[in-house]
């Protein structure tokens, strides 16, 4: 049995701490998933969230039937597309904290400054949605093609022709944004005189 | 090999999906064509700059919130969400825990589901099975539930052993391991894992407000029924109940997910009675008179009255060092912690400890402790060559402005591989950090027992 597994057993006997540790293990993960895949920062808390509550919901019946990672990561995708498929809605923002109030630890400040992962990042939101859930599969969360198929639901050669025009797309997208950086660099150069 | 070829193959020759034989012939095309290494080269630098994109932690917000619900056993209900939603149709998870009604402004299939629920939620008694099976069939798992007047028995079995016995009543929940002989005590307001309302039945019936309901009618030899088939494409899983058209209680229910696409039975009901009396010792949890009891709950709430009153008390030349925590968990680790004169503020505090066993106890070097709240002294230490004897006592020394010595006789049980100390009580938002937590202690104490061999 894995160790994910002996943590569900032992959190479904009772052992609140077992849940703890099981979260440990793949939150940081699942973060960082739900960030790429989303495009806002608090679609992306939302996603999260919703996916963990989901899972815990479901802990009982969860039968194991695919790794908790991928299973994981396969709720984290369904809602996304639930998500997209509905009419945007008006939203309330009762929390007035904005993400820049926390400068130091916000990825976007940290990716503003640095101008190739913020390339990187709007060639992936740009990407079609399949391509970019299969990137990020693969590519980001180190899942073999076998394990993203599960999770995706389809065959592995759809996964691997998938990646392909992914990266294909991906590298049209951010080399040409990267061409025009270098550009933009070059007619601006050093002077003395200013 | 022509390079539109290989360059359909390169992802895939990356990502370590290429059989053998055309790995090799990649390879070999690779040597000669600077045209596709240089591919090779571009995809290679792309993807190490997706792995390591910065995205954030995770949001303090949803870790508390999901820890909150695991620990409280509570769904959406009680957690606050930043964002009011116009519309309650995406806010599934919210009303999932509504309570009762799973949904809002329901369709007739939904409607008629709900009266399932509240049916389920009214029975005076109920005893139910539920059985799992491991996807290749080797596996069977047994779920067996009582419930009576809240009160509630859940014993869970694997491939006919038992794995576990739980009973929860009068506020209190106990867990019996017999393979390990251990009763875990705890005080609690709702019987907890699976069950948010106390009742299996309607418990196992939670799915998000998102799910697609169908009803049918049945005639099942010679019975009718309603067949309610609920579809969760989120998770993704489907369950059916069929459900008597008069009571609206459930008489057997099944679960499916999927596999390579195909809905495939995973778990269904052996066993559903409703009203009929149920023994009184059914109850009780019974174990073996040897078994190990050990209650958490008070053992964490006796923390701070030993902590502040210390454990044992030594004395050398006028001069008193106190052990205020002594810990043995279940892997036969240590958790100590001291205070005395000369020993403030020490992040590796000298210290040595043996027993009766002759065990060797070793530290990492870089002095973990198992909490940050006091500057005096503490440790952890491992077990290098455990055995599952129990030692008859502890040697502790511990250096500072004297030479001192703890002998324990009567330690504290964690009943876990982990010490136990309020910081486990995230609901007290300061205390919540954990110097390690229980993932971390694994493998730290595995790189410790390591370093040591």
């Amino acid at each position: 049995m894995s160790g994910d597994q002996q943590l569900i057993r032992a959190y479904l006997r009772g052992d609140a701490a077992a849940f703890d540790l099981l979260f440990a293990r793949h939150e940081a993960e699942l973060s960082r998933f739900t960030y790429h895949l989303t495009r806002h920062p608090a679609e992306a808390e939302d996603l999260c969230q919703s996916t963990w509550l989901a899972a815990l919901r479901s802990l009982s019946t969860y039968a194991g039937h695919s790794s908790f990672r991928a299973w994981l990561h396969g709720i984290a995708l369904n809602l996304n597309r639930d998500q997209r498929r509905k009419p945007k809605l008006q939203t309330v923002d009762l929390d007035p904290e904005q993400p820049s109030a926390r400068p130091e630890s916000d990825p976007e400040r940290v990716a503003e400054r640095d101008d190739v992962a913020r390339q990187l990042r709007q060639a992936l939101a740009g990407l079609a949605p399949e391509h970019r859930e299969v990137v990020l599969l693969v590519k980001m969360q180190g899942f073999s093609y076998q394990e993203a198929a599960a999770t995706l639901d389809c065959p592995v050669g759809t996964i691997r022709s998938r990646v392909h025009y992914a990266m294909a797309a991906l590298r049209a997208a951010f080399e040409g944004t990267s061409e025009r950086l270098e550009v933009h660099h070059e007619v601006q150069p050093y002077s003395r005189e200013s | 090999m022509k390079c539109s070829l290989i360059r359909e193959s390169l992802d895939a020759y990356l990502d370590g999906q290429l059989g053998a034989a055309t790995r090799l012939l990649l390879r070999l095309h690779l040597l000669r064509c600077t045209a596709c290494r240089g591919e090779l080269q571009a995809l290679r630098q792309l993807s190490g700059r997706l792995t390591g994109l910065p995205a954030p932690a995770t949001s303090p917000t949803v870790r508390a919130a999901v820890l909150a619900a695991s620990h409280e056993a509570v769904p959406a209900r009680q957690l606050s969400r930043r964002r009011l939603v116009a519309s309650l149709a995406t806010s599934a998870v919210v009303l999932a825990a509504a309570g009762g009604f799973l949904f809002t402004r329901p369709t007739s299939a939904q409607a008629a589901f709900n009266r399932v629920i509240a049916a389920s939620g009214e029975v005076k008694s109920c005893h139910f099975e539920l059985v799992l099976q491991s996807q290749d069939g080797s596996h069977e798992t047994r779920r067996k539930t009582w419930y009576s007047d809240g009160k509630w028995r859940w014993e869970e079995w694997k491939d006919g052993e038992l794995e576990s016995a739980q009973v929860f009543a009068d506020r209190k929940r106990g867990t019996y391991l017999p393979r390990e002989n251990r009763v875990l005590l705890s005080a609690a307001d709702q019987p907890f894992g699976t069950k948010f309302t106390g009742f299996a039945v309607a418990d196992m019936l939670q799915v998000t407000g998102d799910a697609r309901v169908k009803v049918s009618q049945v005639n099942n030899n010679g019975r009718h029924l309603n067949r309610f088939e609920i579809t969760d494409e989120t998770l993704p899983q489907r369950t059916v109940v069929f459900a008597d058209p008069e009571t609206h209680l459930p008489t057997s229910y099944q679960v499916y997910h999927k596999y390579d696409g195909r809905w495939a039975l995973t778990g269904e009901s052996a066993k559903i009675e409703y009203n009929a009396p149920l023994e009184p010792e059914l109850f009780v949890l019974a174990c073996p008179a040897d078994a190990e009891v050990i209650d958490r709950q008070r053992v964490k709430e006796e923390w701070w009255q030993r902590v502040n009153e210390g454990m044992l008390r030594v004395s050398v030349h006028g001069r008193e060092a106190v052990l205020h925590d002594f810990q043995v968990t279940s892997e036969g680790d240590i958790f100590a912690f001291w205070s005395g004169p000369g020993m403030e503020f020490s992040t590796l505090p000298d210290a040595k400890l043996t027993d009766s066993l002759g065990t060797i106890y070793v530290r990492d070097e870089e002095g973990h402790g198992y909490f940050q709240a006091f500057d005096n002294p503490c440790s952890w230490f491992v077990a290098n060559t455990p055995t599952r004897q129990r030692p008859s006592w502890y040697r502790l020394s511990v250096a500072g402005a004297e030479e001192f010595v703890f002998l324990v006789r009567n330690p504290i049980m964690s009943g876990g591989p982990d010490p136990i100390y309020p910081a486990f009580e995230h609901k007290k938002g300061a205390a919540a950090f954990l110097y390690l937590n229980g993932e971390e202690l694994r493998s730290v104490r595995e790189q410790i027992r390591e370093q040591h061999r």
